[in-house]
């Protein structure tokens, strides 16, 4: 590890001014610190300055807490990106769950109110590592972490995602890469939380120096290829900015979510595929779905939408073995595996099959 | 572009040590293997040893919660851990790992280096009382600063009151729970924080496999260990209970 000052900021607003005036070169946020240390143990990342917020005196609760706000007290900007209503006039407040962004891995999964509301971020969140990286990991970093690719996390290759020219895994050692949108950079994008976070379509509230932003997750994570995308980030944050909160519109009766993960080491891994989903029923009571939103893991850049899948699931609410099959077998529309990573084809179809019939049977 | 992105740019301003027990470790009279070893072996260690800080009171200024940001470093900078229930003041620079200073400063060898990336558990020490990965914490980030005090760390040094094992400790004796022994020092903190948190909500009885699992799932066992860590870990909720074992009690 280079050596590097530590500044331990009072409050946000400290934070922040210390990111935007480089005295000492560009700073580093650091908060739970686990994917930070690996980075710069690797050389990866190597700032002259970090910038500690795992120990922020202002407002710990704001940072720290889960709990749900309700829709009057909602910021605006949150209101916003609710869902909206069909015919154009602004969406409908409602109540929403807050994470804030400093909360640990391990509080998350642990959270009564979040696994009775949305099981699926209680369940990504527990699978995510072991009880001691949890245990620091908090769920904004969580968010941000880079990807696991290993030339990525590797000093020895200067990979196109560190500025190189040449993306070493597209012909080489591909099998944990992506086999969606894996032309530019098929690192795969890392994070359990985010894939659940985008099927429950989180908001994000973000701090900056122009004041409070927020952004829908699902636009704020980007691959290389799309708009606002580059090959040398996974998102929208810039320098100067620290996510602050995450907002999920709390569900109403007849919806349900869940999450599921195929590791290929059982006591902790990362995913070889993870599949995240929730839906909606009609009010009519015969099983009809609404809405539904599955976004797979470990398969792209950022989480992936199954919008094929989605549309079949939602056309009728059968659910027979032969619709099953189709339905997986649509959630690989576009899908283009690599040299190495031809099984998660089947691995993802089965695997939505399998979520689907859990989550709807 | 889609509505998220104009919100991220369009912008909106809407929003706005426990009480330390006394130490009860007392000094090791007894020769070890280590101990034989440095002292055999001349005088290359025997700086470690000279630059064990003494126990001493924690000096933490209070500081008002409002100031400008402090910076430390790059240089190391004065600070104080509260290890196993003593206040220990020792230099620390900001890159350095709470394992390399619980053992290459405090003399505290039983706190493990394996992986070094927060993979195999070998490090695992308590913060608060919860199961922590000291390769993957900066001595910083657990230290007294101004205004900060520090938390409170134990080691499996801090498991054993005294002369009496804590029952996790006794079990993997017991239960013959290891063999090369490199993995045990983490085992037993992930054990003994899952049967702590059990005795403390007093559901000891019902610690079962699956419980003792999950909060071994961080804690590799090369020599595959692992029926006896669980029989050992099962074990231990059966013993008599030790008074009071570790520092600064378990989350």
């Amino acid at each position: 590890m280079n050596a590097f000052s530590l500044t331990i900021p009072r409050t946000i607003k400290q934070a922040l001014d210390e990111l935007t005036t480089p005295k000492g070169g560009p700073g580093k946020l650091k908060a739970g610190g686990i994917d930070l240390l690996d980075l710069l143990k690797e050389g990866i990342e190597q700032p002259g300055r970090l910038i500690n917020i795992r120990r922020l005196d202002e407002a710990p609760q704001a940072l720290h807490e889960i709990g749900e706000v309700k829709a009057d007290a909602i910021p605006e900007g949150v209101w916003r990106l609710l869902p909206g209503s069909n015919d154009g006039s602004p969406p409908p407040r409602r109540d929403c769950l807050r994470i804030g962004s400093l909360a640990t891995l391990a509080q998350v999964a642990a959270h009564p109110l979040l696994a009775s509301k949305v099981p699926a971020l209680t369940e990504s969140a527990a699978d995510i590592a072991t009880p001691q990286i949890r245990q620091a990991a908090t769920v904004g970093g969580n968010l941000l972490q880079r990807p696991r690719c290993w030339y990525f996390r590797s000093s020895e290759y200067q990979c196109a995602k560190k500025g190189g020219s040449v993306c070493f895994a597209r012909d080489g050692e591909n099998d944990f890469h992506a086999i969606f949108d894996n032309q530019v950079c098929c690192a795969v994008h890392p994070s359990g939380t985010a894939v659940a976070l985008t099927a429950l379509d989180a908001i994000l509230s973000i701090s900056s120096p122009q004041g409070d932003k927020f952004v829908r997750l699902s636009s704020f994570l980007v691959s290389p290829t799309q708009p606002g995308g580059a090959i040398g980030r996974e998102n929208r944050l810039e320098a100067d900015m620290m996510i602050h909160a995450i907002w999920i519109p709390s569900p109403g009766p007849g919806e349900r979510s869940l999450y599921r993960k195929v590791k290929q080491k059982q006591s902790f891994d990362w995913p070889l595929a993870d599949v995240a989903i929730s839906a909606r029923r009609k009010p009519t009571g015969n099983k009809e779905l609404e809405a539904v939103r599955i976004i797979l893991g470990a398969v792209a850049p950022v989480p992936h939408r199954a919008r094929s899948a989605e549309a079949l699931l939602l056309q009728s609410p059968s659910l027979d073995a032969e619709r099953l099959r189709k339905i997986g077998q649509a959630a690989l529309t576009g899908a283009i595996p690599l040299s190495r990573n031809g099984y998660k084809l089947p691995l993802v179809s089965g695997l939505v099959q399998q979520a689907i019939a859990e989550l709807l049977s | 572009m889609s509505k998220g992105d104009l919100n991220l740019l369009e912008g909106d301003s809407q929003l706005s040590a426990s009480t330390l027990p006394p130490s009860e470790a007392a000094p090791q009279a007894e020769v070890t293997r280590r101990g034989f070893l440095k002292q055999s072996g001349g005088a290359a260690s025997a700086a470690a040893l000279l630059s064990l800080p003494k126990a001493s009171a924690a000096a933490t200024v209070p500081v008002p919660a409002t100031g400008p940001a402090q910076v430390l470093g790059p240089g190391a900078v004065p600070a104080t851990l509260l290890v196993n229930g003593k206040p220990q003041k020792v230099m620390i620079e900001p890159r350095d790992t709470l394992v390399t200073v619980l053992r290459d400063r405090l003399g505290l060898l039983g706190t493990k280096l394996g992986c070094d990336r927060g993979g195999c558990g070998a490090c695992t020490v308590w913060v608060a009382g919860a199961p922590s990965l000291a390769c993957m914490t900066l001595a910083l980030d657990v230290a007294g600063l101004a205004g900060q005090p520090p938390q409170a760390i134990t080691t499996v040094e801090g498991l054993a009151k005294g002369s009496v094992l804590h029952p996790l400790q006794q079990a993997f004796v017991d239960k013959d729970a290891l063999q090369c022994g490199f993995c045990t020092p983490g085992m037993l903190m992930s054990c003994a924080a899952l049967h702590e948190q059990a005795r403390a909500a007093g559901k000891l009885a019902s610690v079962g496999e699956k419980e003792v699992r999950e909060a071994i799932a961080g804690n590799l066992c090369r020599c595959g260990a692992y029926p006896h860590i669980i029989e050992a870990a099962l074990a231990a909720a059966k013993l008599p209970t030790a008074p009071a074992p570790g520092k600064g009690g378990v989350k």
